[in-house]
């Protein structure tokens, strides 16, 4: 076989070989939830997991809690307002909400009133048990408990990037404000920096 | 040598090979014409059907999530069309890096064989029509999210070697200005405002587009309101205006913004500008142009009552991508050069030594050569821009599209349009003329 005809062969048999070696089936495997695996440096749910937690944990640990349990005589009730999501990626805040609803109930320190959305899901229930539940098992209107203080919050982003090197800097704030005369009873940060750095090259 | 080329026998059968590949393989842009005619026929679900049909597929998988998202959001389906752009976002990262089989491919074959990742214009489009999307959702923390991706993107692209007019996005820049002004983030918007009017002064040194006047009034009434006294007074200088809405006022009302995506973008075509029998062996140089779709209009106005805008053109894609092409043209006819020089050496080599095998070879290089045509075909030739402040209430507005001497062309009703108070209210219409089939 001529020279130029091997090359030519060796060139075809190769971009063949590149082609093949991305096809294949889908691979799964099980993993732990509390695991942390990084694939794209976007806030993930480790970064979630880990930030709702130590900031509940800040949060429980605080004068204002001891103050007004030792006042009130009972622990306070809290609903979660509107965490907006200010950064440079869509993040799903809803799982980032479940993860400090979760932890603050589980936390036995404070009472947790439901959001504006479920209570009206809760409202409609009520009208409709009012028609339809014998007395006995009927609930009566009015008788909601009200929060003590709410808990509102952002997720900010600072982004350095130089081509393909991203520095990614998550700030989290979140605010207990008293329903009362609207006091920031506590003021939590919590802060995350990852490097990205991409490939300039691929197969 | 053997004369294959020159032999009857061969001849025949060389045209005839030629002939039943119809002189080469069909380019990407020839594809797109039955999509295109039911855009014009205003049926962008029948479009999305013939593409769905279709089905993602090698290296212009891109090009179908940009035209599924456009397609989507003609239909009203703009959660559904922001999946789609997520998907060619997540497409241009992973394949943004240079990849050697591709260009090694690239090199043998066409550069058709290169994965398909847009023009910088073209990445930037996909954030600005994302945050559209949402804002039409009236998820306006989400578009808030985009503009912050286009500040990252622009960022990143101006770090390339590219000519710095192709990065400036003027439009992009000034939709993030109005989305931190509904935001109420007063030096946010100014500042995306300020790198909105730089942007259009580089643009308007190179296209025949203007600074819009939407633009002026907006960078007079927020530096008034930031207290900048002596940038507000060089804007009313510069600009010439002399009666603006204040602030104070504008807040006080909602405001509706349209924007118009007219038209059809530049499609390109093939063009073969080498075709010779150099050593008896035929020889093709294919590079793609830009062919501009007929339009006819003038502008947009909205009306309710008595109050009504006139749009302004904001953003020139037919002129950004024959600038964007321009810039990129040497280095396409050099690798096309250079490909045709590699094919014609080893198809010669290969038919000294079996005439067929040399001959088949010849064909094959000879039809493969095809100049790359794809590009997102679904975008609008341009975008026009209206801001129309209007007390807060539920309106029914009405959109007039109009030609020459504002004869109108086409109208639209927005029917029970609830204008907020202090806050924005966003439409938009993708219009294509019935004569865009034919050539400007």
């Amino acid at each position: 076989m001529p020279l130029v005809m091997k090359k030519l062969l060796i060139i075809f048999v190769g971009l063949s070989i590149f082609t093949l070696a991305g096809c294949g089936g889908t691979k799964v495997s099980r993993k732990d939830v509390n695991e942390t695996i990084d694939l794209s440096g976007a806030w993930n749910d480790s970064d979630s997991r880990m930030v709702s937690r130590a900031m509940i944990d800040d949060m429980l640990d605080q004068r204002w809690l001891r103050k007004f349990t030792k006042k009130k005589r009972k622990p306070p009730t809290v609903i979660v307002g509107r965490i907006r999501n200010l950064s440079h990626e869509h993040i799903n805040l809803n799982t980032f909400v479940a993860d400090i609803e979760r932890a603050m109930v589980n936390s036995g320190e404070v009472e947790f009133v439901a959001s504006r959305d479920e209570r009206d899901d809760i409202r409609e229930e009520r009208k409709d048990q009012d028609l339809h539940a014998s007395e006995k098992t009927r609930k009566a209107m009015g008788q909601e408990a009200g929060a003590d203080f709410m808990l509102k919050g952002t997720v900010n982003t600072i982004i350095d990037a130089n081509k393909k090197t991203q520095v990614r800097f998550y700030q989290v704030d979140l605010n207990l404000i008293s329903m009362t005369d609207n006091r920031k009873v506590w003021v939590g940060q919590k802060k995350i920096k990852k490097l990205v750095e991409g490939s300039n090259l691929r197969y | 040598m053997l004369q294959y080329f020159n032999t009857v026998t061969n001849r025949r059968l060389c045209l005839a090979l030629l002939c039943s590949m119809g002189g080469g393989c069909a380019t990407y842009s020839e594809s797109f014409r039955p999509l295109e005619k039911e855009i014009i026929a205003q049926h962008p679900e029948k479009a999305l059907k013939i593409l769905e049909k279709r089905q993602p597929s090698g290296n212009d998988r891109l090009l179908y999530f940009l035209d599924k998202a456009m397609f989507l959001r003609m239909m009203g389906k703009f959660k559904e069309s922001n999946q789609s752009l997520e998907e060619a976002k997540k497409y241009i990262q992973k394949y943004s890096p240079t990849s050697i089989t591709e260009e090694t491919a690239a090199f043998f074959v066409n550069d058709s064989t290169r994965a398909f990742i847009g023009s910088p214009f073209e990445q930037v489009l996909v954030h600005f029509y994302e945050a559209l999307n949402y804002l039409e959702m009236g998820e306006i923390d989400a578009a808030r999210v985009e503009a912050q991706q286009v500040d990252i993107k622009l960022k990143i692209l101006s770090q390339s070697d590219q000519n710095p007019i192709l990065i400036a996005d003027p439009l992009a820049r000034y939709l993030t200005g109005i989305i931190y002004e509904d935001l109420a983030e007063w030096s946010n918007a100014l500042i995306a405002y300020r790198k909105a009017y730089e942007a259009y002064k580089a643009h308007q040194s190179q296209y025949t587009l203007s600074i819009p006047q939407y633009l002026k009034h907006d960078l007079i009434r927020l530096t008034d309101y930031e207290g900048l006294r002596n940038e507000r007074d060089k804007y009313i200088k510069e600009f010439n205006i002399k009666k603006w809405q204040k602030q104070q006022t504008l807040k006080k009302q909602g405001e509706v913004i349209f924007i118009l995506n007219n038209g059809l973008a530049p499609i390109k075509r093939q063009q073969t500008v080498a075709h010779a029998a150099i050593n008896n062996q035929l020889v093709r140089v294919s590079l793609p142009l830009y062919q501009k779709r007929k339009n006819g209009f003038s502008n947009a106005r909205i009306s309710v009552g008595k109050n009504s805008a006139i749009s302004t053109e904001v953003k020139n894609i037919n002129a950004v991508a024959d600038k964007t092409l321009a810039t990129f043209m040497p280095g396409i006819t050099a690798r096309a050069i250079a490909r045709a020089v590699a094919k014609h050496n080893v198809s010669r080599e290969v038919g000294n030594h079996h005439a067929l095998a040399g001959l088949a070879m010849m064909v094959t290089n000879y039809a493969t050569e095809v100049a790359d045509t794809r590009s997102w075909l679904t975008l609008p030739g341009e975008l026009h821009l209206a801001r129309l402040p209007l007390k807060p209430g539920k309106y029914d507005l009405t959109l007039e599209l109009r030609g020459a001497g504002n004869n109108v062309l086409h109208t639209y009703q927005y029917k029970d349009m609830q204008v907020k108070l202090g806050t924005k209210t966003y439409l938009t219409y993708h219009w294509v003329s019935p004569h865009a089939l034919r050539n400007r």
